[in-house]
């Protein structure tokens, strides 16, 4: 499957970054604000310091005590990201978000996106063509360059990649393009899609196309912002070889102990054959010789889209008052009840935006869907009760997900038929927070079979 | 832009029990595991039942034949191994 691989790295330090650009010369941290205080991010120059996300606040700032630390603004960080989403999905109908700053595309059979060259020799600025009604996304535009359709690779730029992209192709290095006779398609789609973050959030991305989450993976760690690197069909195994195996989606401990074996590199890796690497680290032993062999057969799951109610209120004045804010709420609710029509809602967000300017959330899952507006409105008490915002709000904002229709409970008489409706509700409850299922059910397939890996498996549980 | 093939992808994840894990074997001439590498030690083992054959598949074009033989360490549990007679690759299976 064709696979790109979009990542904006250190993506809330990304977006700290854009806000206050005079920022950009210092290590930044951003802490959790939960208890205890954790690194929820920070910028290179932070972790040149031995600074890594989850590390205790106390610690990271004793390792680099010249460091900015800066609140989390989890709003600000999702309403970009949720741009730069809405950005993928005019570009391929199946985008899974992985997290903040890192998105896979399905790019399989997406129509090429057109090389236009701009026709005046030194003219820096893209011309952008008429756009097609197929494409909604910028298309790929080289300029600087005499003559018309032969792509030729302008000298290299970090502050113009859309006319001067970065490109590699298999193993071929950032040459790849030169020369060629004509332009490849996946590297124009490489580079829209680096236009299309651009535009959508003003943040740089690098992406990576290839056959393979990994390999794309891989292709955009090599690259720097807003550039693009494409790994042609076949040749991942190649690509793939040189690199280091930290790059490996495996656990920590298996990069250890290959460290110990002297396997440095992927290439070393590949070399293996299955029942070595097996008879080392069991089950992943087959899947690190696929990935180092450039086979990744891992799915990709794109993001589900889902019912959303949503309404807010901006205030005239900074509210403090939990009482206020709660009245607030309930005003919002009750504005969303029409709306809501007898159906149920699973999640429950609250946003506010604080009088520094920052934002505030909270979010709640429930054990079950909530339709009563009575419980919705507790509920809402509560959270405003034990989560209060750190400070006055100037805005405050209601979102009702994940509905459902309209619920009936069968209630049982007997123990058991309780037991396997809380059991499911958990389920439910999991998965709705985690986005898939943590617990598996056995499932007969032949049980009567002679083989014994045909007789049971096992498929996630969604109750 | 790729059309929308119409249905939810199942994203459900599975998994099989009892998948097969390769394991190194000393065989006899007839093929009676002798030893076997458990973690990193080489263990002796003896059989504890007779072995026994699967051949399966064969109609499908892709046979599947192994001798599985159940042996135990001189102070341990008894472990399931079988020889794929196609790859000639060992491996551990609960059976």
């Amino acid at each position: 499957m064709r696979i790109a691989f979009v990542s904006i790295p250190r993506f809330a330090c990304a977006v700290e970054l854009q806000r206050q650009p005079s920022l950009a010369h210092h290590a930044l941290i951003v802490g959790d604000a939960e208890q205890p205080r954790r690194v929820l991010d920070c910028s290179a120059a932070a972790s040149r310091h031995g600074v890594r996300p989850g590390l205790p606040i106390r610690q990271a700032l004793s390792n680099c005590p010249e460091a900015v630390i800066l609140p989390p603004d989890p709003v600000l960080y999702q309403s970009k990201w949720d741009s730069v989403l809405e950005a993928l999905d005019a570009i391929s109908p199946e985008v899974e978000d992985e997290e903040p700053g890192r998105a896979y595309l399905n790019v399989r059979g997406l129509p090429p996106i057109p090389f236009v060259l701009s026709g005046v020799e030194g003219h820096q600025r893209p011309v952008r063509p008429e756009r097609s009604r197929r494409t909604p996304t910028p298309p790929f535009a080289l300029s600087g360059v005499e003559g018309h359709q032969r792509p030729v690779r302008p000298e290299r730029s970090r502050r113009t990649p859309t006319t001067t992209p970065f490109v590699l192709s298999g193993v071929e290095g950032p040459s790849g393009v030169e020369g060629r006779g004509t332009p490849n398609p996946d590297d124009a789609l490489a580079a829209a899609i680096v236009e299309a973050v651009l535009t959508a959030c003003g943040l740089e991305a690098s992406v990576g196309l290839a056959n393979g989450k990994f390999a794309a993976l891989a292709a955009a760690a090599r690259c720097r912002a807003r550039e693009c690197a494409v790994v042609s069909p076949g040749e991942e195994a190649a690509f793939l070889a040189p690199l280091d195996i930290d790059l490996l989606p495996v656990d920590s401990e298996i990069v250890f102990r290959l460290r110990i074996l002297g396997l440095d590199r992927i290439g070393d890796v590949a070399r293996l054959t299955v029942p070595e690497l097996q008879s080392q680290f069991g089950f992943e032993g087959k899947r690190l010789w696929q990935l180092t062999n450039g086979i990744d057969e891992e799915p990709l799951r794109p993001r589900k889209r889902t019912d959303v109610l949503q309404t807010s209120v901006n205030l005239d004045t900074a509210v403090a008052g939990i009482d206020v804010m709660i009245a607030i709420a309930r005003q919002l609710l009750s504005r969303l009840r029409m709306s809501l029509q007898g159906r149920a809602a699973r999640e429950l967000t609250l946003q506010a935006e604080l009088e520094s300017g920052r934002g505030w959330q909270h979010h709640l899952v429930f054990r079950e869907p909530v339709s009563e507006a009575e419980r919705l409105s507790f509920l809402l008490r509560s959270a405003l009760t034990n989560f209060p915002p750190p400070q006055a709000i100037r805005s405050l904002s209601l979102r009702l997900s994940s509905l459902t229709g309209e619920t009936g409970k069968q209630l049982s008489l007997g123990q058991r038929g309780r037991r396997q409706r809380q059991l499911e509700e958990v389920i439910r409850q999991l998965k709705t927070r985690y986005g898939y299922s943590p617990v598996y059910r056995c499932v007969d397939v032949e049980p009567w079979s002679v083989i014994p890996e045909e007789r049971q498996i096992l498929v996630e549980s969604d109750a | 832009m790729v059309g929308h093939p119409g249905r939810t992808p199942d994203t459900r994840r599975i998994r099989r029990l009892k998948s097969p894990r390769a394991v190194e074997v000393e065989a006899a001439a007839d093929g009676t595991p002798l030893r076997l590498r458990l973690g990193n030690a080489w263990t002796d083992v003896h059989l504890t039942r007779r072995p026994w054959r699967i051949d399966q598949h064969w109609w499908r074009g892709t046979p599947l034949r192994r001798d599985y033989y159940e042996v135990a360490p001189e102070d341990g549990q008894p472990v399931t191994v079988y020889r794929d007679e196609v790859t000639g690759e060992w491996a551990r299976q609960a059976y």
